[in-house]
């Protein structure tokens, strides 16, 4: 278990998904920003105030869809930019770094973003402990380097 | 959702990620070990956690709110288009153990990093591997070019299991770090086969 699974993480179902990512419809007082956390607040309100505890799947691999390219110009700036650096296939963590969101935060967007078509989740494999064959893609990755 | 034309492409599946810890004490070179085999510089990456601490006046009593920010370093190893190898690096303390539990979740393996002159900065995270029974090897980090104590001491003042492997390594040299990874990755793959064949 590596990833969530899209879809997982459904929210009520909006027949205009872009302008429910532009206008939030249910009406969130954001968490208060701790005073050493100065980015915190942006962040905290594009998640409608939703604090992610569960990181899970934080390696979870997404990448644009060609709709989500289509209708990148129609996202908030925060959504916008987490699609559009998927261009090139990102996990959440570098996601998380490169756009210096927090983990938490980043983990939320990246799902609502599946969940409205706009990215695609790596599947998680099952158990890559219990597969020799996909140890011994890595060996001979790590022998290559 | 959505909406999506039938005449667009289908996006290629984003690659599968599968992943490795580092862990071992503060300086004790995780992140240099990252960067020694990752394609893309070390990056970082930080989770707020809210925790509730026992109050000092009345003990028993949650009174107390901290938020501690948790960060992780991260490498990447490409294998093909549609495998990734992320290599974390973490902090072995007990404070961030609530972490472990995520980082841990369908990890391949570990590395654990040792200094030598302080071994014991690596008890939490042997502690926390042999009980997750995730497969780990030590690796003893070569400060400044030499191994001031026997493998075989370490191995005792760590007293882990005899099939362990303690090796030497050197977080700097990408040659050193490759010949780690694929001690642990071999231990992996044993493990693995062994399950196999005992399907
Ligand atoms: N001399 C020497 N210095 C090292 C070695 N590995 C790491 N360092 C240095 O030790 C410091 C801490 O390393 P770092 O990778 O940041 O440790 P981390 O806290 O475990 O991530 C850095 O200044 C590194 O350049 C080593 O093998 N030899
Ligand atoms: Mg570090």
């Amino acid at each position: 278990m590596t990833g969530p699974v899209p879809g997982e993480h459904e929210r009520q179902s909006v027949s205009r998904p872009f302008l429910a990512a532009l206008h939030p419809t249910t009406d969130v007082t954001p968490e208060p920003a701790t005073s050493d956390e100065p980015d915190a607040v942006r962040p905290y309100f594009v998640t409608q105030g939703r604090v992610h505890d569960d990181l899970s799947g934080f390696e979870t691999v997404y990448s644009l869809t060609p709709g989500g390219a289509a209708g990148l110009d129609q996202l908030s700036f925060e959504h916008r930019d987490i699609a559009a650096l998927c261009r090139q296939p990102q996990s959440v963590v570098e996601i998380s770094a490169l756009l210096k969101l927090p983990l938490g935060v980043t983990t939320v967007l990246t799902r609502d973003l599946a969940t409205q078509g706009y990215l695609t989740a790596s599947q998680p494999v099952a158990d890559p402990a219990s597969d020799p064959s996909l140890i011994m893609r890595l060996i001979n990755a790590v022998h290559a380097l | 959702m959505l909406s999506t034309h039938s005449e667009q492409p289908v996006s290629a599946p984003a690659p599968v990620p599968v992943k490795i810890i580092v862990a071992g004490g503060f300086g004790v070179g995780k992140t240099t070990l990252v960067g020694a085999v990752s394609e893309i510089p070390p990056l970082t990456t930080e989770a707020a956690m809210t925790t509730l601490g026992a109050g000092i006046d009345n003990p028993g009593e949650v009174t107390t709110k901290t938020t501690t920010t948790v960060a992780m370093d991260f490498g990447r190893i490409t294998v093909d288009e549609s495998l990734r190898l992320y290599i974390f690096g973490t902090p072995g303390q007990d404070r961030f153990g609530f972490m472990w539990n995520e980082l841990t979740t369908g990890a391949l393996g570990a590395i654990v990093l040792v200094d030598s002159r302080r071994i014991e900065d690596s008890f939490p995270a042997l502690d926390f591997f042999e009980n997750r029974d995730l497969p780990f090897v030590v690796a003893v980090n070569q400060f400044s070019g030499h191994l001031p104590h026997d493998l075989g001491d370490v191995r005792a003042a760590l007293d882990v299991d005899p099939y362990v492997p303690v090796i030497a390594t050197d977080a700097r040299d990408r040659g050193a770090v490759k010949e780690t990874l694929l001690v642990l990755l071999d231990v992996v793959l044993q493990r693995a086969m062994a399950r196999a064949g005992a399907r």
